[in-house]
């Protein structure tokens, strides 16, 4: 299972890059770059020339490997958007505050400490002394503002890290200890700060236009693990930072080990050639029921599946985009599919139990923010359903299929969705299902990620299904659904924004802004739910469910496994490193021997070589045996 | 295709080319003539190839860079800059030109959208896992199905010959990534299976492929997707072979090497056999077009890093730049081995000289 | 596949009858032939059961089965369950009984090797016609472009095909009959040559016969047998192909589709080799082989039919 576009803890995204996307094609292009040993995959074995590389990680270190189903898209903080991507910068870069281990609750990061004005408006960090980037500079504020400064004015980087800098003006450092930030408005983000701290003697030189496809190969950071190398599509290894502030971890390398087929990735765990396994399918994780020596993990999620509606695609100056069906614009159309769909058996038989049934857009993980529809919540009852699309004027044509009332034409709804998790495609096939039933008849169509965003930003799709994950605060999946967020550029050449849904309601824009900029996490809380109640009556997303986060790792060799949240949480992926820093050897048994790079040519001569030689021995020697029976004719 | 209809006189028919030097120069200059001609004609198939592959993508996908840029959206000035780039705003012709001109001097295949790297390196990191198991595999296939015609053939109809000519068929019949399943089913899966044999990659995490036995655990996981396709084209070598067998035993001086009182073994051994591989081993080179389908199917259910897997990489990431350059390297391939054949035959069969 | 001479079939004073009828009895009879010898070899008649039985099923599959058993949303059964009595097969990842599945596959899979074949067919059985009449440059240009054709992969081309042209059951028709005809060309042009040479055929054109006439009136008949002989092999070539296709993800985009290829598809995608899943994993398999056995044996009882000096073997 490939649970891919799942960025800033699944946030998924359409790249802002802009100019700077000229330079990589423009670059890739010329002659220079067609020379494989120039290529910006920063891994020797992973280019055209097969020279002999040697192991990247020494014999008898401790390596803690660690499976994932997809590769992450870019070393560049700036223009990654998987979730595997941000969980690397993670690793490797430093944030300004943590993410408690027990509750999510705001820890000192880079930051040791920080105060604010009484109205808010500045926000003075003190920053940690003696801490040194992995090229043996000083870390000091002067990088912190560099940062901050950086993702307000550099178009990538605002597009990456809008909703931290949304409120702030200016970032500045008196002293090597001190970053102040300016506001115009309060923000409560102000304390959740997603935003890795970069290291301005490297970024200084990366000019805007390159922003979003500077390769990053070094990745410089401050972080508690360092890159060593990566092989694109296979692995990324990287090594402890011995003098992170915050202590050393205890093993000394972390790889992550690219798997395309989940089968083949639990293998590797029940062999013992991997030691821990992410965000499996309800299937694999029943398959490794009562496997020896595993322990599996059964965490809340913190994400959810939704079916999002085309209701309305357009640019942020209104100017319609695409061909969009008249139905998912219209609410009641919607409200009527949200009762025609099973979301109960839905979550049944794709999580085969692991996880919980949909309903808002902030999962119920999290306590403060989530709503709850209660007593109004949409139920499965086809009967009404169809009541409802009769009223809203869809009846139904004679062949049993609804018609629309604006066109006068058959329903035919494209639906979307990507087609490299196989849980998207049982969701879709339950739906379209579901969908039949009522009349409605839809038109499937399963592509690559970067496809459907595509087409979800041109307006060609009319609903589709997909996932978020949800950061511990709710401000940017919020923001995901306002007015702001939707394409820019032209009606004939949109750039898409993080709205897939095209939602735009000046009320909840309002509410948006305000909850913004309220910092008494009751009154906010008050102001988040009535937007999510807002947003779950007019249903641009109906939730689908969502699923746990199933994990599994090798218990015979390690302990030290820090679940966040304490209770009911997950080990891995999480908001900090807290296992990766923690988890070390049982025993000091068996420990990572050579972890391969690339084959060398000599390698591959020397494989065919041998193979040859044995079976031709062995074809020489069935000759030779041919020939005595001949003889006894 | 090759001059496989041969009908030729017997090898101790054949007469000698009478006196003279301008025979002489003739004769030999033969066989580089031969190989001339194969040449030009592969060259020219390749020329042919290069321009379908250019028009077919181009005239088959809608905006070629929309699919080039997707999901990094550009401006309409960044797009039209793109567009000059690859030449997309002036007419087919010179469109045609600069695509010709990125291929052959800067080997510059375009750059693949999933991967965001250049086409050709893309491809490079992955050709070396499918040569080994394409390689392997044909050698075992060909070794072990010739035995198989052979004496298939020397024993017609015989209980040998029936059995392997059944399951030949049967084999024959089967989708080759259907028993590659089958395979990981019960040798490699734990559920109804030995769980003996990997369920697929090409070598173990943490294991360093340069050594010794780096290489030991390489051909661990070579067993099954090698036995796979070496049992799906096994059926080819050996019917050929038969075939073959059958039609030099039918000649005349196998008689006459019978009737001097030469055991059986000898004439099959110094005359037959020879003479019948001929055909069976340019056949080979020929069936390469075949074995390449095959392994893409097979590398797919193994998770064989090789051009098969990345083939299907690119078809669901409908990612067209990286199709191109595939279709275009396995197809040019094809046309190398049969030039090889070609040439073979012609080099090593007197007989087909004289055409 | 190499073809030696057909039985002769029209000889002389064809002109006398009124209507050609005499022309159809005699063709008659001489189908009616062929069809009580193909049907006394073992391998003939064993293809022609089996793919009897598979015709049948897939014409009554909708009858019996209904489309119901189709429906994900009312999948009776968890996912992948063992045989069992209920489900013979054992249950797809939807919970939907494998055996209903196979039933249903039978139609697509039967259908597109079908319809490709011909498509095939038609083509190959013009150019062959054409190109072997006519000769001189037509044929070359003719025989140089199916050569070309038959010099690039069959798969990497028959695939990308598919992805430009989307996915969907007819394009898959229409890609593969668009791809498989030059093998066929060549052998029809071969059997063409021959046919030409013999006498009645100069007769005809001395007498004045139009090109057209020759060529549908005496030479197609002549070489239908080998057409019908190569179109079977053509289906099950075809039928592979699909199942290869639908595999590798380019079937129906349709989710409550069946091809067997398509299951084979779902099967391994879904982790059914991990969950032992073996009904679904071997089925589809099991079928495909059988049927393309099936069309293999007849094609080859049908060539000795046709062929006497192969009957010497």
């Amino acid at each position: 299972m490939n649970t891919s576009l799942r960025g800033r803890r699944n946030a998924r995204r359409a790249a802002f890059a802009g100019v700077a996307a000229v330079a990589v094609f423009a670059l890739a292009a010329s002659p220079a770059m067609a020379d494989p040993s120039a290529s910006p995959s920063g891994g020797a074995s992973g280019s055209a020339s097969p020279g002999a590389s040697g192991p990247s990680v020494p014999p008898g270190s401790k390596t803690f490997t660690i499976g994932i189903p997809g590769d992450i898209d870019s070393l560049n903080p700036y223009s990654g958007f998987l979730s595997v991507s941000y969980e690397l910068y993670g690793d490797v870069y430093d944030l300004l505050e943590g993410w408690s281990q027990k509750d999510y609750s705001p820890v000192p990061g880079l930051a040791s400490s920080w105060t604010h004005s009484a109205d808010g408006l500045t926000w003075t960090f003190k920053i940690r002394s003696g801490v040194t980037w992995s090229d043996g500079q000083p870390l000091t504020a002067d990088d912190v503002a560099y940062t901050f400064n950086r993702a307000i004015n550099d178009e990538a980087a605002n597009a990456q890290y809008y909703n931290y800098v949304k409120n702030v003006k200016s970032v500045d450092a008196p002293d090597a200890t001190t970053a102040v930030f300016h506001l115009s408005a309060e923000d409560p983000i102000m304390t959740q700060l997603w935003v890795p701290v970069l290291p301005k003697h490297i970024w200084e030189a990366v000019s805007a236009k390159d922003s979003g496809t500077f390769p990053n190969d070094a990745m410089v950071g401050s972080g508690p693990f360092q890159l060593v190398k990566r092989d694109p599509g296979q692995s990324i290894v990287l090594k402890s930072n011995k003098k992170y502030w915050g202590g050393a971890p205890k093993i000394d390398y972390l790889v992550y080990r690219v798997y395309k087929d989940e089968d083949a990735m639990l293998q590797a765990l029940r062999k013992g050639e991997i030691d821990a396994v992410d965000e499996i399918s309800a299937s694999g994780y029943i398959s490794l029921k009562g496997a020896p020596n595993v322990t599996r993990i059964d965490a809340t999620g913190t994400s959810f599946d939704e079916l999002g509606f085309n209701t309305g695609a357009a640019t942020v100056d209104n100017k319609p985009v695409g061909n969009g069906s008249p139905a998912a614009r219209d609410p009641n159309f919607r409200r009527a599919v949200a009762y025609a769909i099973d979301l109960k058996s839905l979550g049944d038989k794709v999580l085969q139990g692991y996880g919980q049934t949909g309903g808002s857009i902030i999962p119920p993980a999290y306590t403060n923010w989530a709503y709850s529809p209660g007593d109004g919540a949409y139920t499965y009852d086809a009967a009404k359903a169809g009541q409802m699309l009769d009223a809203a004027g869809y009846t139904k044509g004679p062949d049993g299929n609804r018609i629309d009332p604006q066109t006068h034409k058959e329903l035919n709804l494209r639906f979307g969705a990507p087609n490299d998790d196989p849980r998207y495609k049982s969701d879709v096939a339950y739906i379209s299902g579901w969908l039949q039933e009522v009349g409605i008849k839809t038109t499937t169509q399963l592509v690559a990620e970067d496809k459907l965003t595509d087409l979800i930003g041109n307006g060609e799709v009319d609903m589709f299904v997909w996932g978020w994950g949800v950061e511990p605060d709710p401000s940017f999946q919020l923001s995901t659904m306002t007015c702001d967020q939707r394409d820019t550029g032209t009606p004939s050449a949109p750039t898409a924004g993080w709205s897939d849904s095209f939602y735009c309601n000046a009320g909840y824009d309002a509410l948006f802004k305000q909850q913004g900029q309220t910092l008494d996490p009751t009154a906010r809380a008050t102001i988040v739910k009535q937007m999510q109640q807002q947003l779950y009556t007019d249903a641009p997303y109906i939730v689908l469910y969502y699923a746990n986060n199933l994990e599994a790792y090798r218990s015979d060799k390690w302990t030290g496994i820090q679940l966040q949240p304490e209770k009911g949480g997950n080990a891995f992926f999480q908001m900090g490193t807290y296992t990766y820093r923690s988890v070390d050897v049982k025993t000091k048994a068996v420990l990572a021997s050579d972890s391969g790079g690339g084959l060398g040519l000599g390698a591959w001569i020397g494989i065919v070589a041998a193979v040859v030689i044995v079976f031709g021995a062995g074809g020489f020697f069935l000759v030779r045996r041919r020939a005595t029976a001949d003889e006894r004719e | 295709m090759t001059a496989t209809t041969v009908d030729s006189p017997s090898p101790e028919a054949r007469t000698a080319s009478g006196g003279g030097r301008d025979n002489r120069i003739r004769r030999k200059l033969r066989v580089p003539m031969l190989i001339g001609r194969r040449l030009v004609g592969a060259l020219i198939s390749l020329l042919t190839v290069l321009v379908f592959n250019f028009f077919l993508f181009n005239v088959l996908s809608s905006d070629p860079i929309k699919a080039l840029v997707r999901n990094r959206h550009l401006d309409a000035a960044a797009q039209a800059h793109l567009r000059h780039e690859f030449g997309y705003d002036q007419s087919l012709w010179r469109q045609f030109v600069a695509y010709m001109q990125q291929l052959l001097l800067h080997h510059n295949l375009g750059i693949s959208t999933t991967y965001t790297q250049p086409v050709w390196s893309v491809i490079s990191t992955r050709i070396w896992p499918t040569v080994l198991l394409v390689g392997v595999s044909t050698l075992l296939s060909s070794l072990i199905g010739t035995w198989i015609g052979i004496k298939g053939a020397w024993e017609r109809n015989g209980r040998f010959d029936k059995i392997s000519n059944g399951v030949s068929v049967t084999l024959y019949s089967m989708p080759e990534f259907w028993l590659g399943i089958v395979l990981l089913l019960f040798l490699a899966g734990n559920q109804v299976g030995l769980g003996v044999f990997p369920l697929g990659g090409m070598n173990d995490v943490d294991v360093d492929v340069s050594s010794p036995s780096g290489w030991v655990n390489v051909a661990w996981h070579l067993t099954l997707p090698c036995l796979t396709l070496t049992l799906a084209y096994l059926a080819q070598y050996s019917l050929v072979m038969r075939s073959s067998m059958l039609d030099e035993m039918g000649q005349d001086y196998v008689r006459t090497a019978r009737a001097k009182g030469l055991r059986d073994l000898a004439v099959r051994r110094s005359h037959v056999v020879p003479n019948a591989l001929l055909p069976a081993v340019t056949q080979i080179f020929l069936y390469f077009g075949f074995v390449i389908s095959g392994a893409l199917t097979v590398e797919y259910v193994f998770s064989w890093p090789g051009l098969g897997l990345l083939t299907e990489d690119a078809i669901s990431g409908a990612d067209f730049p990286l199709l191109r350059g595939l279709f275009l390297l396995f197809t040019a391939s094809v046309i190398v081995c049969n030039l090889l054949a070609d040439v073979m035959l012609g080099v090593l069969d007197p007989r087909v000289r004289e055409l | 596949m190499t073809m030696g001479q057909a039985p002769p079939a029209v000889t002389t004073s064809h002109a006398a009858a009124p209507g050609g009828s005499v022309v159809w009895r005699r063709r008659r009879a001489s189908i009616k032939r062929t069809w009580l010898e193909l049907w006394a070899q073992p391998q003939g008649k064993a293809g022609v059961i089996v793919l009897g039985l598979a015709i049948l099923v897939a014409i009554f599959a909708p009858v019996i089965l209904g489309q119901g058993v189709l429906s994900i949303v009312h999948a009776p059964g968890r996912q992948f369950e063992p045989p069992s009595l209920t489900y013979p097969l054992g249950t797809d990842e939807y919970g939907r009984s494998v055996l209903d599945l196979l039933a249903w596959g039978s139609r697509t899979s039967l259908l597109v090797g079908f319809c490709a074949a011909i498509i095939a067919m038609v083509i190959g059985t013009v150019v062959g016609v054409v190109s072997g009449h006519y000769g001189g440059w037509v044929d070359t240009i003719a025989m140089r472009f199916d050569d070309w054709m038959l010099v690039i992969p069959f798969l990497p081309l028959v695939i990308v095909l598919n992805v430009l042209l989307g996915r969907g059951v007819d394009k898959t028709i229409l890609v593969l009959g668009i791809t498989s005809w030059p093998g066929t060309a060549r052998i029809l042009r071969a059997q063409v040559l021959s046919v030409k040479a013999r006498p009645y055929m100069e007769r005809a054109r001395a007498l004045g016969a139009s090109n057209r006439h020759q060529m549908v009136k005496h030479t197609l008949p002549n070489i239908m047998p080998l057409v019908l002989a190569n179109t079977t092999i053509t289906i099950a070539g075809a039928i592979l192909s699909e199942s290869t296709l639908s595999f590798l993800g380019l079937g129906d985009p349709s989710l409550t589709a069946a091809s067997w290829g398509t299951m084979l598809d779902g099967a391994f995608s879904e982790g059914a080799v991990s969950r032992g899943a073996w009904g679904y994993l071997l089925a589809p398999g099991i079928a495909i082989v059988l049927v393309v056995l099936a069309f293999t044996w007849c094609g080859n009882a049908l060539e000795k039919v046709l062929n006497p000096r192969l009957q010497q073997e």
